[in-house]
């Protein structure tokens, strides 16, 4: 199951910024499996793998179907995207 | 009110050759950095021997290049990849391996011309992971077989085949389908050959393929696996299609 986001922010990562970046995405979501960021259109997918687990399933359909939740997940990711930028 | 008046070409059929993909199993696998090295491991530039034929030249055309790279972890860990195209970055990410397992990475370049160098880097967290197979091939996507007269009546997907076929490693295949499309909509996936009365085929030509166009333009995606290198994806690819081109006062 995938989750994309439009960061809005489209820049080369260097390797170091790419171990941040892996780090707190890996921290503050355990259950990410892999993720992709494509400096030409700024997207960030997110890759929870073949989510087994009922409850994390409903959350990430939930942060897809529901505006505010994608909202709130995206505010949350450029969060730690602003600070690995900053 | 105009009248219109048809013009109709003759029924052509168009077929499409796929070159054999360039395929690697290295004799002894090579460790991954564990931080980014300053050369990709695995590389290949765009040649025109490489790319799809077609006994008819097409108005628009699409190439979009399959690159693939696999290895395995002993412990569990992280791979981390970068895409690039001609020195600058396409795209980054990285993916958890389990430990004794394959991972295999499938990237897409979407839109390569020839002379185009195509890279990806790997590394990892762990000190005891390696890769030992790349492989690489053109497809083609969005098609559009005339400009004038753009509207196609038939349109008929003759003959479908599977690309690209892996032969190195220990392969495993999961298929995507064809996408067709008319006016830019979205027609119902195929996976056999299949005919329509009428297709106008615009920005999205007469079909898009699955892996590298419909899905995952410049973005790469891992399949993990403990028995098969490389886990890799195969697009339903259209090698014969049969058209007759109608052109009516007016735009079409």
């Amino acid at each position: 199951m995938n989750l994309t986001l439009d960061t809005g922010i489209k820049k080369d990562l260097t390797g170091a910024e790419i171990a941040t970046l892996d780090n707190k995405l890996r921290t503050r979501i355990p259950q990410l499996v892999g993720w992709s960021y494509s400096p030409l259109t700024g997207e960030l997918t997110l890759d929870f793998g073949e989510v087994e687990d009922e409850a994390l399933k409903q959350k990430i359909e939930s942060w897809v179907a529901k505006g505010d939740s994608k909202r709130k997940l995206r505010f949350e990711l450029m969060e730690m995207v602003k600070q690995w930028v900053d | 009110m105009g009248r219109l008046t048809p013009l109709v070409t003759s029924l052509k059929t168009l077929n499409i050759t796929y070159q054999t993909p360039q395929e690697t199993l290295l004799g002894t696998p090579e460790t991954l950095p564990t931080s980014e090295p300053g050369t990709p491991q695995i590389g290949y530039t765009v040649a025109s021997d490489g790319l799809p034929s077609f006994d008819l030249p097409p108005y628009q055309k699409k190439f979009v290049a399959v690159l693939i790279g696999a290895g395995k972890f002993v412990t569990a860990g992280t791979v981390y990849y970068r895409m690039k195209k001609n020195g600058a970055s396409v795209a980054t990410g990285s993916n958890s391996v389990s430990a004794n397992y394959y991972y295999t990475w499938n990237c897409y370049f979407y839109d390569v011309a020839v002379g185009d160098v195509l890279e990806l880097a790997l590394w990892s967290n762990q000190t005891d992971s390696n890769w030992d197979y790349k492989a690489f091939q053109i497809q083609v996507s969005r098609l559009i077989p005339f400009n004038k007269p753009r509207l196609l009546m038939p349109c008929n997907f003759a003959a479908l085949g599977t690309q690209p076929a892996l032969t190195l490693g220990n392969p495993t295949v999961t298929y995507s389908s064809l996408n067709p499309y008319h006016c830019d909509l979205p027609l119902p996936s195929i996976t056999a050959a299949n005919l329509y009365g009428v297709l106008y085929p615009n920005l999205y030509g007469m079909f898009r393929i699955g892996f590298g166009d419909s899905s995952y333009p410049n973005t790469a995606t891992v399949l993990t696996s403990s028995t098969y290198r490389p886990r890799y994806y195969r697009n339903w690819v259209p090698t014969q299609i049969i058209v007759r081109g109608l052109k009516t006062e007016g735009q079409l």
